[in-house]
């Protein structure tokens, strides 16, 4: 990995990099809708009191969605309020490519389970990211990949029969 | 004296070959988490617990997972001082304070003093947190046993305001957070009138999520998108330690004795609160740097610097096995797991657990003295592998934790839809990071909500609907104003400074 530019975010522009202020509003809003949805939902479920069993069972969770839209709405309050004090970038500029090699393979991974079974898709994201992104030698990568794939099975398998999910190739292997 | 005999039977019952053999394991395996970004205690304990299922069905068996899972606890402890020493990276968040004179010490290349005496501080401060869980946890079971739903519900509202009252992050956040985690609870079948809640007409969401899945998301992969903007490229000091080095710091060793208590006592009070290894952690490094003769020497590789906040984290760690045993409310993260895991083997955390599960609670008390014996001879003799294990290029590590976390909440409930939410968490953990939203309060509500809405149904069920109740009888009373006064005392402190420091600022 390149090492990630360091300088202080003196400049008053936050140029090709989300704001911090940006960021926690965001999150603010994301928790304020989540609120609204649980509250909203909790009320459709029955939040009173029910003469027979006591609270409803939409009770505990129509208040929490309550406080919570509260804090939402505090935490909007504090972010405007001290917006000169936060700091200016929610990440460096030179940080987000090295995030982003990791988080996108990572969902593409997470597909590829899916589809491919835990052990092809292991194989082909542990090999790929050392050799694609790490630089690593081809019979490193290839060692790793499937390497670590096989301990998985010995492990998982049958030492503690536990089942992890398998695609086409396990089909096509006879291995179930 | 009927504890004495208990505990020797618990010795008995953790001394055979296979769970010091499992206790070896988890150790390894736990400073293996604790040295690694990304894995800590709590995701390493959460990504582990779903091979124990099978073990859980026996007596024997329980006794030998939670030996085998604690120990991944001790495990973690420890490891963390290696990182801190040796690269300047803090493996744990409670060893950030380590990093600040032990760090410089390895730089003097007196590393080899640095991890001894890290180690053995821990695993003092470690042997006094379990002799007060054995002399303490049994007289707070009796009384706890006592409690009602009101008592417990209070005790459960002390736990998350006290959350509120110490956090750093502000008090909203860590409001929200601490919410998020009882709303994220209540997904799924309502317990009492068989209800669904908030599943919006998915059945996947019928179980809820799970909390394991949360934690290994939110701390597995969060931390890797956290580490990777750093753009890891460990360069420290060899982790070499000889066996002259170690008898030479256990010669000085006492010396520090003050230092040892004090950081002993302050990590055990700490511990038993939640939130504690941390907090524990920086505040023993303050007291220590303050009670010194030269206190501006701190910073610049002083022993004491090194020994204070390692064994602090370490009582405090073992600590907070105390609330969970005796209460049922974890101290820490990865107790909180570990209650979870007491959940998945039919196990009751609580009072009732010193009374019908005898065998279990002294076996692991018992192992608790053991692994951690059996810590410091594995850490000492280990360095130099873990150190250079971190030599291997994180392009190498990275995917590879993120095989074991896909894995790790796989297993949970077999279901690819949990690898999914774990993904998700995986961003929420990034983001909340970053804004500075506190992740413990959220675990353990988590972990702790059902049983806390219950405990206030209850309670307003026998009181058909009055919240008077929870003022009805003086335990309950202290333990809910309490609980009021650690929530708002950081508001009023907060807005009585601002008042007095606003005048000389605005001027």
């Amino acid at each position: 990995m390149s090492d990630s530019p360091s300088e202080p975010a003196a400049t008053a522009r936050t140029e090709g990099a989300p704001s911090t202020f940006a960021a926690e509003n965001f999150v603010a809003l994301a928790l304020l809708a989540f609120g609204a949805l649980v509250t909203w939902d909790s009320y459709r479920t029955g939040a009173g009191w029910s003469v027979a069993g006591g609270p409803r069972a939409g009770y505990f969770p129509f208040r929490l969605g309550l406080l919570l839209i509260v804090s939402a709405l505090a935490i909007l309050g504090q972010t405007m309020w001290k917006r000169g004090d936060l700091k200016l970038r929610f990440i460096e500029p030179g940080q987000i490519r090295p995030v982003l090699t990791v988080a996108l393979p990572s969902l593409a991974y997470v597909a590829g389970v899916q589809w491919l079974g835990i052990y092809v898709a292991s194989a082909i994201f542990v090999g790929a990211f050392m050799r694609f992104v790490g630089r690593q030698p081809w019979w490193k990568c290839l060692a790793v990949g499937l390497g670590h794939v096989a301990f998985m099975y010995w492990l998982f398998e049958k030492r503690f029969f536990l089942l992890l999910p398998k695609g086409p190739l396990e089909a096509w292997l006879g291995i179930s | 004296m009927e504890e004495i005999s208990l505990l020797f039977d618990g010795f008995r019952a953790a001394l055979t070959v296979h769970n010091v053999a499992l206790m070896m394991l988890g150790i390894s395996l736990g400073v293996l988490v604790g040295v690694l970004p990304g894995l800590g205690g709590p995701n390493g304990v959460a990504i582990l617990l779903p091979l124990t299922f099978a073990m859980g069905a026996t007596p024997e068996g329980r006794v030998s997972a939670i030996i085998m899972l604690s120990s991944i606890y001790w495990g973690a402890l420890f490891g963390g001082a290696i990182t801190s020493i040796l690269f300047n990276i803090p493996g744990e968040a409670w060893s950030v304070a380590t990093t600040f004179d032990g760090y410089p010490l390895a730089q003097k290349s007196r590393a080899g003093e640095a991890l001894t005496a890290a180690f053995t501080g821990s695993f003092v401060g470690a042997f006094f947190g379990v002799a007060m869980i054995t002399f303490l946890a049994p007289t707070v079971a009796k009384f706890a046993l006592k409690f009602g739903p009101p008592a417990f519900f209070g005790v459960y509202f002390l736990t998350f305001a006290s959350f509120a009252g110490t956090s750093k992050s502000s008090f909203a956040k860590t409001a929200a957070a601490t919410l998020i985690g009882f709303i994220l609870a209540a997904i799924g079948m309502d317990t009492v009138t068989g209800q669904l809640r908030l599943t919006f007409g998915t059945e996947k969401l019928l179980n809820g999520v799970d909390f394991l899945v949360a934690v290994i998301g939110l701390f597995g992969l969060g931390e890797i998108f956290l580490s990777m903007e750093e753009g890891l490229a460990f360069r420290g000091s060899s982790g070499r330690i000889d066996l002259k080095v170690v008898l030479k710091t256990w010669r000085e060793f006492p010396r520090y004795w003050r230092t040892v208590l004090q950081s002993c006592f302050i990590g055990a009070w700490m511990g038993i609160k939640p939130g504690g290894a941390i907090a524990a952690s920086f505040m023993s490094y303050a007291v220590a740097k303050r009670t010194s003769k030269n206190p501006e020497e701190f910073g610049t590789g002083r022993v004491e610097g090194v020994i204070a906040p390692e064994t602090a984290a370490h009582a405090a760690g073992v600590s907070a096995m105390l609330p969970m045993l005796t209460l049922g409310i974890p101290g820490s993260g990865t107790a909180a797991v570990l209650l979870g895991g007491l959940m998945m083997w039919g196990l009751q955390p609580g009072p009732m657990l010193f009374v019908e599960q005898k065998e279990f609670v002294w076996g692991l008390i018992a192992s608790m003295y053991l692994s951690n014996a059996a810590g410091l001879i594995v850490v000492l003799a280990t360095v130099p592998l873990f150190a250079a294990i971190l030599r291997v290029p994180f392009s190498i590590i990275a995917p590879l934790i993120v095989v074991v976390c896909a894995v790790g909440a796989y297993t949970v409930h077999n279901s690819m839809f949990d690898v999914w939410i774990m993904l998700i968490f995986g961003v929420i953990g990034y983001a909340f990071k970053k804004l500075d939203y506190p992740l413990a309060p959220l675990t353990l509500a988590l972990v702790l909500g059902d049983r806390m809405e219950d405990s206030f149904r209850q309670s307003m069920l026998g009181s058909q609907g009055k919240l008077s109740v929870f003022w009805g009888h003086p335990l309950e009373g202290t333990l809910m104003t309490v609980g009021f006064a650690l929530l708002l005392l950081p508001v009023l402190t907060k807005l009585w400074s601002r008042r007095t420091s606003a005048a000389p600022t605005a001027a």
